[in-house]
C-alpha cells in the first residue's frame, strides 16, 4: 500500500526525502520510517525515534499505531524552546 | 484614550474601531517574559490590549539581551526580575493600559488563579511540563491559549481553542530534550516571527476571527522551510477527551526543585524571606547585593539569587540535589 510522507523535522531526518512510499499490509508507524530509511539509503541514529511526533491523518499516532492505506505521515519533532 | 495611538490598527478592515474597542477591553496573560514573552508583550501593548499580566519567575542576565526585546545592559547589571523590567518598559510605551507584573514560578499551585481572569493565554515559557501545565489550566478553566516554541532556526507555533484539538492531542506525551537556547543557541529572528505569529493568533481569537485555524505551523528560517499540519482533536487525549489534568493535579511541593536554565535550578523555598536581614548575615560569608526585588549572592562556586518569596534559583549547581544544599546552606529550608 502507498503512504505519503512529510518529514517537517528536517534537521534531524537529513537524507530523508518526502513524497510516497510503498509499505507492507499492516505496517506502522515505525516500518514506515524505516521503509524510507532503506529506500533513501540512510540510517538514523537509533536513539533519533524518541524526539520524533508523528501525525497520522490529521491525528497524533505512536510509533505503534498501524497506517491505513493512503495515509498521510507527518514526521516532526516538538518545539519547547522559548 | 487617545484612539489616535491606534489609527494604523483601526484603520486595518480586520480590526477596525469596533475590534479596537474589544482589545481595550481584553486581557490577556503571558506565561514567560523570555524571547518570546517579550515581544509578544510588547506588541499586545502597542496593540491596545487592555490588560497584560506577565508572569515570570526569572532575573534578567547579560546573555538575554540578544533577544528579549524589553531589557537592556541595566537591568542585567541589577539582576532586575523580568516581569518587573518588562512592565517598567511597557508602561513607557503604552501607559493607558494595565500592566500586571508577577515575579512568580507558574506552577500548580497559582495555574488556575493566575489566568482565571484573563481571555487569552500567550505561551513564553521554555519547557514541555510549563506548557502543559498551560494546557491542563487553559483546557478546564476554557481558554484559548497560543503556544509558541523557538530553538535554533527551527520555530513552531500552534492556537488552542477551548472546544478544539489541545496541545496534548498535538504532542501526548513529549519530554525535553535536553537541547536548549542555551546550548544550540536562538536566532533572535526567529523568536520575533514566532512570537509575532503568536500575537496574531491571539488577535485573531480576541476579534473572533474566522481566519484561525487549527495548524501546526513550523518553519526553518535558516533553511527556508515553512510547513503547516492540520491537527485535529484526538478522541483519545488524556486531557482534552477524558479530562485528566496530570500536570495541573500534580502536588506542588515547597521544597520542589526544578532546572531552571543551564546549570541553574530553581528551589521553591518555604515563603517570604526577610531580604535585608539575610543580606547582612550572608555578608560575611560572600559577595552580596542585594536590589528592591532580589538578592544576589556569591561565594566561591556557589551563588543564588533569592527573591523576596523566598524562591531562589541557584547557579553553578550540576544536580538538583546540590542546589538543595546550597539552599539549606546559606538560606535555610
Amino acid at each position: 500500500m502507498k503512504i505519503w510522507v512529510k518529514f517537517v523535522a528536517k534537521d534531524l531526518t537529513e537524507g530523508l526525502t518526502n513524497g510516497d512510499y510503498e509499505v507492507a499490509e499492516g505496517a506502522t508507524v515505525l516500518d514506515v520510517i524505516r521503509t524510507c530509511e532503506n529506500v533513501c539509503g540512510v540510517t538514523l541514529p537509533p536513539d533519533r525515534y524518541k524526539d520524533f511526533q508523528y501525525i497520522l491523518n490529521d491525528k497524533a499516532a505512536q510509533g505503534y499505531t498501524p497506517v491505513p492505506d493512503g495515509a498521510r505521515l507527518y514526521v516532526l519533532h516538538a518545539v519547547l524552546g522559548g | 484614550m487617545d484612539t489616535s495611538r491606534y489609527a494604523r490598527q483601526s484603520v486595518f478592515g480586520k480590526i477596525g474601531i469596533e475590534g479596537q474597542a474589544t482589545l481595550a477591553s481584553s486581557r490577556v496573560a503571558i506565561v514567560g517574559v523570555g524571547a518570546l514573552g517579550t515581544v509578544g508583550a510588547e506588541l499586545l501593548a502597542r496593540s491596545g490590549v487592555g490588560f497584560l499580566r506577565l508572569i515570570d519567575r526569572d532575573y534578567v542576565e547579560l546573555t538575554n539581551l540578544q533577544r528579549q526585546t524589553l531589557f537592556d545592559e541595566a537591568d542585567a547589571r541589577e539582576n532586575s526580575p523580568k516581569a518587573i523590567a518588562a512592565a517598567e518598559k511597557l508602561r513607557k510605551i503604552n501607559s493607558e493600559i494595565v500592566i500586571e507584573p508577577v515575579v512568580a514560578d507558574f506552577n500548580s499551585s497559582n495555574a488556575e488563579r493566575l489566568i482565571r481572569d484573563v481571555d487569552i493565554v500567550l505561551d513564553g515559557s521554555d519547557n514541555a511540563a510549563a506548557r502543559y501545565l498551560i494546557n491542563d489550566a487553559c483546557r478546564k478553566l476554557g481558554k484559548p491559549w497560543v503556544y509558541g516554541g523557538a530553538i535554533g532556526s527551527v520555530g513552531a507555533v500552534m492556537p488552542f481553542l477551548p472546544d478544539g484539538a489541545c496541545f496534548r492531542c498535538l504532542f501526548p506525551n513529549v519530554r525535553n530534550s535536553g537541547e536548549s537556547c542555551a546550548t544550540v543557541g536562538v536566532l533572535n529572528s526567529l523568536t520575533a516571527i514566532v512570537a509575532s505569529m503568536q500575537v496574531t493568533d491571539a488577535l485573531k481569537i480576541l476579534l473572533k476571527s474566522d481566519s484561525l485555524d487549527s495548524c501546526y505551523r513550523t518553519f526553518d528560517l535558516w533553511n527556508n522551510e515553512f510547513d503547516a499540519v492540520e491537527v485535529l482533536q484526538d478522541d483519545d487525549c488524556a486531557c482534552c477527551a477524558h479530562g485528566e489534568y496530570e500536570y495541573l493535579n500534580a502536588p506542588f511541593s515547597n521544597n520542589s526543585v526544578s532546572l531552571c536554565g543551564r546549570d541553574a535550578y530553581q528551589v521553591a523555598g518555604n515563603g517570604a524571606v526577610d531580604l535585608d536581614a539575610l543580606a547582612e548575615k550572608l555578608c560575611a560569608v560572600g559577595a552580596v547585593r542585594h536590589g528592591e526585588y532580589t538578592l544576589v549572592f556569591e561565594s566561591g562556586d556557589a551563588g543564588f539569587t533569592l527573591f523576596p518569596d523566598g524562591r531562589a534559583i541557584v547557579k553553578n549547581a550540576k544536580t538538583a540535589a546540590a542546589a538543595l544544599s546550597v539552599y539549606n546552606e546559606y538560606i535555610g529550608i
